[in-house]
């Protein structure tokens, strides 16, 4: 579903990715874990186009682009094969939660309103928020906003979807219903999705496989077991027994 | 010391009677300028090569210029060198004078605006397959109209007042009248009193109706953050 080859992004002097390779087989739930500042944020922002890659390959779901040799139109058509939920939420701040989830079903694919906003309406009820739909964002808890933005993503049925730190802004007592909610969209329907995230534990249930990243490079890549209880490399180690003495276990 | 109260109040008829065509100055110029911000403004926010150092100059020539020499320059200067400008009309003079000085202004407002959402709303956009189009007419265009709102009701004031000038291009509103009847009767100190009322007075209500607007939109959608 996703292939990713020789990814690096720079930002003026300082690299980002240092040549990223990954595959993503469809329906994998993969983990994004490591270090502040490592570059997880910044690959999933690539693998969206919302940062355009220095150099590599970005492959999704058939769709390949090169960094440098992209056109705008392919920039566009890369954006729709995936939905990315971001750290703060970012819903339509003008839209209610409706019309967030509606817009761009309407605007991007053409979906006739009436049939968009029954699908809205189904998903605000999966994700158990019908009765705030014609509800602002600024009057929502954050872990309801998060909720819609997941719902935003679900509506257009993309084959991949990535979450950047989608709990990391939340009280830690609202973090749990956005983590079911994630939860309950890996097991009701097949996305693949690329998670970066704090919560070790969460990681470890959802996910298939486990990414650590460290320094803009990909240091191990494991099964979530196999990376949690017998790591391979001494930064995994290190990295996870912080965790531990923090907050894991 | 000799002040006619009743001269006053019987001409203050006649002179109230021109605030439709104050009025219709400065609405014509707020249209006008408002979509003619919204180009320039666009121009610049997304940095339109060619086009952004020339719409920087207009800014810089119109912002360092009174509007008096402007509207002067428009009506009686253009006209001597190109031939078309002589059918000009002082009203169609004043309203492009207008508009042009207005938009060096406004587009500083509209740009702070715009840049006033965040750029999340932009990302979000994007995110899930908007053109950079879409995004701005769907997502940034709304939040940014709402931030803009208090200052646009306050450029409209100024139009208002500024119309004031077009009296000098031979237009007859409000100040054109109080002149007129000033000069024919030298009661200047009640003809000018009632334009002084007029325009006070019409700040007033736009002021009132933009507040009103104000707080149609916060109930509407909760406030901006």
């Amino acid at each position: 579903m996703i292939h990713v080859q020789g990814l690096r992004k720079e930002f003026g002097p300082n690299t980002v990715l240092d040549g990223i390779n990954l595959d993503v087989a469809p329906g994998e739930v993969v983990a994004v874990v490591g270090p502040s500042g490592t570059g997880k944020s910044t690959l999933l922002r690539c693998l969206n186009y919302l940062e355009a890659p220095t150099a590599g390959t970005i492959e999704i779901d058939g769709l390949a682009l090169t960094a440098g040799q992209e056109t705008r139109k392919q920039i566009y058509a890369m954006r729709q094969k995936s939905t990315m939920i971001f750290q703060n939420f970012c819903l339509f701040q003008n839209k209610n939660v409706l019309e967030n989830i509606t817009l761009a079903m309407e605007v991007v694919q053409h979906i006739p309103k009436e049939r968009a906003v029954d699908q809205a309406r189904e998903i605000l009820r999966q994700i158990g928020l019908l009765d705030k739909q014609d509800s602002y964002p600024s009057t929502l808890s954050g872990g309801q906003q998060q909720r819609v933005a997941i719902g935003r993503a679900m509506a257009l049925h993309t084959k991949v979807m990535l979450f950047d730190e989608p709990t990391s802004a939340l009280d830690p007592c609202l973090v749990g219903e956005v983590l079911s909610v994630i939860q309950q969209i890996s097991q009701e329907h097949n996305t693949t999705m690329l998670i970066v995230t704090h919560e070790m534990q969460f990681a470890h249930d959802i996910a298939n496989r486990i990414l650590f990243l460290e320094g803009g490079s990909i240091v191990e890549s494991g099964a979530p077991d196999e990376f949690f209880y017998s790591p391979k490399t001494e930064r995994a180690k290190q990295f996870l027994q912080y965790y531990s003495m923090k907050r894991y276990q | 010391m000799n002040f006619d109260l009743s001269y006053a109040i019987r001409q203050f008829p006649t002179i109230l009677s021109y605030t439709g065509m104050t009025l219709r100055i400065a609405i014509v110029a707020m249209v006008f300028s408002v979509l003619f911000s919204l180009i320039i403004t666009i121009v610049r926010y997304y940095r339109i090569p060619v086009l952004t150092p020339v719409v920087n100059l207009y800014i810089d020539l119109f912002r360092g210029t009174p509007l008096l020499v402007q509207l002067f320059f428009i009506y009686y200067g253009l006209a001597q060198l190109f031939p078309i400008f002589v059918n000009l009309s002082g009203y169609a003079a004043t309203v492009i004078g207008m508009t042009l000085n207005t938009s060096s202004y406004m587009t500083e407002d509209m740009r702070g605006a715009l840049e006033s959402v965040p750029r999340g709303q932009v990302e979000a956009g994007l995110s899930v397959g908007m053109t950079d189009l879409q995004v701005m007419r769907h997502v940034i265009l709304p939040q940014a109209a709402r931030v803009a709102m208090p200052v646009m009701g306050n450029e409209f004031i100024s139009l208002v007042k500024n119309s004031s000038m077009a009296f000098t291009l031979g237009v007859r509103e409000i100040m054109a009248e109080a002149s007129l009847l000033g000069t024919s009767s030298s009661n200047y100190f009640e003809c000018y009193l009632d334009a002084f009322i007029v325009y006070f007075v019409l700040s007033k209500i736009i002021t009132i109706l933009q507040n009103a607007v104000e707080r149609y939109l916060n109930r509407r959608g909760g406030a901006v953050r």
